[in-house]
């Protein structure tokens, strides 16, 4: 369908995709470093492009895990950004988010460090992204995701709805704290909405390069 | 300070606007903008406000967290956020509608973003307050009945057929009363109900008919009952009252007139009309007898009423050994 090749996105737009984000964490690292008062380290990037039919597997494992999803726009790039962390991550970031001692056994008060934890990573990394890509963006804020124990990542995300997008672009970063024993591992989705507008930014940024 | 310049307009817009809140400070956490809304739910004028340490202001803030978030969006430049989910309000501010709501303080939502002067530097920090007490009010609300509905489903006292009360409630109601009958001295009696030929009735006219029966008795004992006895379907069909403040006199009369009700009455099941008789067995409450064991005595003496002839009441007695 024409539709479909007007959304693909070659290996050539799939590498500038990376670079951007790349380009973006190096930026993000020295940002996060002073908020979160350590070293954080973070891995390459993964980017690929998905189908709604590959989430099943591409996130099967269930989980005893906190997942914070949090929405992002701008002209450039649009998506979802999903946080996935270990369901006791609130520990390691009380004290760094000024959360007093009797506050930390609150919980309100731990899904909220949750999702602060997930606005920073976010905020840290996109806008550096955007930027790369010509661009600004913003967030919503962002939300919990009720996840039982015995559902599977892809349950908890997507399942009983209808998705309105078939194709995303997805990027995995990992992100970890090894002073405090904290971990991440942030997943942006861009679906197919927002896939022309990026590739329009791509394709500039290559012509200028 | 921070100085908005070419439209005066817009500031005197924002700080007129008394739908939401809104807050600016400078990066020393001074306030610089201290708009109506926020006047007129703290009772503290612009005048009083801004120029002063928001902490200062505002000792109750949680300053360590929210220092945090300020000085992070001022870092990232990015909108970040606090929902009354998970922290009920950021200014202890009274519920408006506080004549018609039972919620003492308003409910907030507030954003936060950095405040930039003309050529992007971030000079301070805004924060936005939204009431958003109606809504929580109203989510709250729904939780409850959800949660409610959840334990009606799980703790049923009602039997469906007859909407009389169940054995699960029967056997809480029998502590209460025993209970009540220690600790007041109180007589008590206890009655074991069983339709007479129940079978012949379902096997002749069939099941519906069988159910139609039931609910017929059922509200038949109902309306010989006072409000203060219990009546419990215990299964299939058999029943079971409990009869406070009844002692082995009244109890007798009582009986009488639910044989006499039952016999009486006609049930219209199917293309039938269907006259049915009781039996009864009842016991007495005495010191050191406990639940099960007066449900025991009852039901010997149901079972004598039903081989001595059926539509009858046989009142149970501890002395006499033909109930041993």
């Amino acid at each position: 369908m024409s539709n479909d090749a007007a959304l693909a996105i070659d290996a050539l737009e799939l590498d500038a995709i990376k670079e951007s984000f790349n380009i973006g964490m190096g930026r993000a690292a020295a940002l996060l470093a002073e908020i979160l008062e350590h070293r954080v380290l973070l891995q390459v990037p993964e980017v690929e492009q998905i189908t709604d039919g590959q989430l099943g597997d591409r996130f099967r494992q269930p989980g005893d895990i906190s997942l914070v999803r949090q929405p992002f726009s701008g002209q450039v790039v649009s998506g979802e950004v999903v946080a996935l962390m270990r369901r006791d991550a609130y520990k390691a970031l009380m004290q760094t988010y000024g959360y007093g001692p009797e506050e930390r056994s609150e919980l309100a008060l731990q899904q909220e460090v949750l999702l602060e934890i997930t606005a920073t990573l976010a905020a840290a990394t996109l806008s550096g992204v955007a930027e790369q890509l010509g661009g600004e963006i913003d967030f919503a804020a962002p939300a919990l995701v009720c996840v039982e124990q015995w559902t599977s990542l892809h349950e908890a995300l997507f399942s009983g709805r209808d998705l309105p997008w078939r194709q995303a672009v997805l990027v995995e970063i990992g992100f970890a704290i090894e002073a405090i024993d904290f971990s991440a591992s942030l997943y942006v989705f861009i679906p197919e909405s927002s896939l022309p507008a990026l590739k329009r930014a791509i394709g500039a940024m290559l012509e200028g390069l | 300070m921070v100085e908005s310049s070419g439209m005066p307009i817009v500031p005197r817009l924002l700080r007129d606007m008394s739908a939401v809140g809104l807050v600016a400070v400078d990066k020393r956490m001074n306030v610089v903008l201290w708009n109506r809304f926020m006047e007129m739910h703290s009772h503290l004028s612009a005048a009083e406000v801004e120029g002063r340490n928001l902490f200062d202001c505002f000792p109750e803030l949680p300053q360590a967290w929210l220092e945090k978030k300020l000085k992070t969006i001022m870092l990232l430049k990015n909108t970040a956020y606090s929902s009354w989910q998970q922290r009920p309000y950021l200014f202890k501010f009274p519920n408006v509608s506080s004549v018609t709501s039972e919620a003492e303080q308003m409910f907030q939502d507030g954003s936060f973003w950095a405040l930039r002067d003309e050529s992007g530097q971030v000079q301070g920090a805004c924060i936005s307050i939204h009431d958003v007490t109606e809504f929580a009010i109203a989510q709250q609300l729904l939780e409850e009945a959800a949660e409610q509905t959840l334990n009606l489903e799980e703790i049923s006292y009602r039997d469906a057929l007859t909407g009389l009360y169940n054995r699960r409630f029967f056997d809480e109601q029998i502590r209460h009363e025993m209970q009540r009958a220690r600790h007041f001295g109180w007589d008590f009696s206890l009655a074991m109900v069983d339709i007479d030929f129940f079978k012949k009735v379902n096997d002749t006219y069939g099941h519906d008919a069988g159910d139609e029966v039931l609910k017929g008795v059922a509200l038949t004992l109902l309306k010989e009952l006072r409000a203060s006895d219990t009546l419990c379907r215990f299964g299939g069909e058999e029943f079971v009252m409990l009869l406070p403040k009844v002692n082995r006199d009244n109890v007798q009369e009582i009986a009488d007139r639910l044989l006499d009700s039952v016999r009486a009455a006609q049930v219209d099941a199917q293309e039938a009309t269907i006259s049915v008789t009781i039996s009864l067995g009842i016991s007495q409450y005495r010191e050191g007898v406990n639940g099960e064991q007066l449900l025991k005595e009852a039901d010997k003496a149901l079972y004598i009423s039903k081989t001595g002839g059926r539509d009858r009441f046989t009142l149970f007695d501890p002395d006499d050994a033909a109930f041993q």
